[in-house]
């Protein structure tokens, strides 16, 4: 199984993980960078820490950098996770979507509106020039 | 096994020479001792081997004369977490001396030593022929029971840092010398943690001057340091040992 180290760097400073983990592919590193940055927060907010300043900096057996994690990327799930979140913004997208479906069908009538008076005043103008030109 | 489990092993040889007995069995008169001494078997706990299975048959009972043995609670998911831990001070499967005849935890040597086995039914039926041994039993698992209360209360209350130097000390104490051989992954595992949250407390211990943590061993710098971080567990658990261990019959009075 591959090895993986996941270094902790906190701005300037990096706490290495000398020690590594086996794990079977890339995305159970994901995972567990993931696992590891979740139990943090309560951690360093303990502390009067900053989780932000943190991020995981995931390597190989060779030290190639694979991913960085930063810490506060386990918000972003953290939102779309929320099922109260999840329905206000499913909420606000209906409505969002309800607006924007109104302003176009009003958009829609008003310039179909301005189509038939543009379409009335062609015909006009044609007619017009149709009465002129036999005496022209 | 991984590489720090390598690495380990081949630094056991040096491992600091340790008093090889076992505190329960020093404890017994002598006459108990001769009943259990015929079926005492001389072995080498070797790091991960399982004892006993999580809610398995117990089938002998082991007397560790150095190294540690973790009782774990194995979650469905794979998560676990150390309810004790049993060194030479104690014996893994002495619930057998209550009728107990399952393991509740999986017993697992997290530091490898050596150790008596005996035979849980020999060890049943020397039980029953001395009340003293029975006895002496019973408070040893008046201890584990003590251990797993207090563990439970110190996993819900006290931060990672204060368990991460708690189970330091105890270690200490159970394996004598100043150098402990575990990786971060089995701490994880015993203190039911990721293992960079080990990686992190450590790192905050070691800039404390209070350990040196690298590859697999743990050397204890500054021990009244590491106390002053430890939650208060690490005082009531070995106050509650050493009570339960001294003479029998000492309590009463």
């Amino acid at each position: 199984m591959p090895h993986f180290r996941f270094h902790l760097r906190r701005r300037g400073e990096l706490i290495a993980d000398d020690e590594g983990a086996e794990l079977p592919h890339l995305e159970a590193a994901y995972l567990q960078a993931f696992d590891s940055a979740e139990e943090l927060w309560p951690m360093l907010l303990a502390k009067r820490e900053d989780p932000i300043a943190y991020s995981f900096e995931v390597v190989d057996a060779r030290g190639r950098l694979l991913f960085v994690l930063p810490l506060a990327e386990v918000l972003e799930t953290a939102r779309k996770r929320s099922p109260r979140v999840e329905a206000l913004a499913e909420g606000a997208m209906t409505s969002t979507l309800l607006a924007r479906g109104e302003s176009l069908r009003t958009s829609l009538v008003d310039q179909i509106a301005i189509a038939r008076r543009t379409v009335g005043e062609t015909r006009a103008l044609l007619n017009n020039l149709g009465k002129r030109e036999p005496g022209a | 096994m991984s590489d720090a489990d390598r690495m380990i092993d081949r630094g056991a040889a040096a491992r600091l020479a340790q008093p090889r007995t076992n505190r329960l069995l020093d404890r017994l008169h002598p006459e108990d001792l001769a009943r259990l001494k015929p079926h005492l078997k001389p072995m080498e706990m070797r790091r991960g081997d399982v004892l006993h299975e999580a809610r398995g048959a117990i089938g002998r009972v082991y007397f560790p004369l150095g190294g540690m043995v973790s009782l774990i609670a194995v979650m469905q998911t794979g998560e676990m977490i150390e309810t004790a831990a049993i060194g030479r001070d104690g014996a893994v499967g002495a619930a057998v001396a209550s009728d107990l005849w399952r393991s509740f935890s999986q017993a697992v040597v997290q530091i490898p030593g050596p150790a008596l086995q005996i035979g849980a039914a020999d060890f049943v039926h020397a039980c029953r022929a001395s009340p003293g041994l029975t006895a002496l039993m019973s408070r040893h698992q008046a201890v584990v029971l003590l251990q797993a209360q207090q563990n439970s209360a110190c996993h819900a209350l006290h931060s990672i840092e204060m368990r991460l130097a708690r189970w330091m000390l105890q270690a200490q104490d159970m394996l004598g010398g100043s150098t402990i051989e575990l990786t971060q992954e089995s701490l994880a595992q015993m203190l039911g943690v990721q293992r960079t949250s080990v990686s992190l407390c450590a790192h905050a211990l070691q800039r404390h001057g209070l350990i040196d943590y690298a590859r697999g061993r743990i050397a204890i710098l500054d021990r009244a340091g590491l106390e002053h971080c430890a939650c208060e567990c690490y005082a009531t658990i070995r106050s509650e040992t050493e009570e339960a261990l001294a003479p029998l019959g000492a309590a009463a009075m």
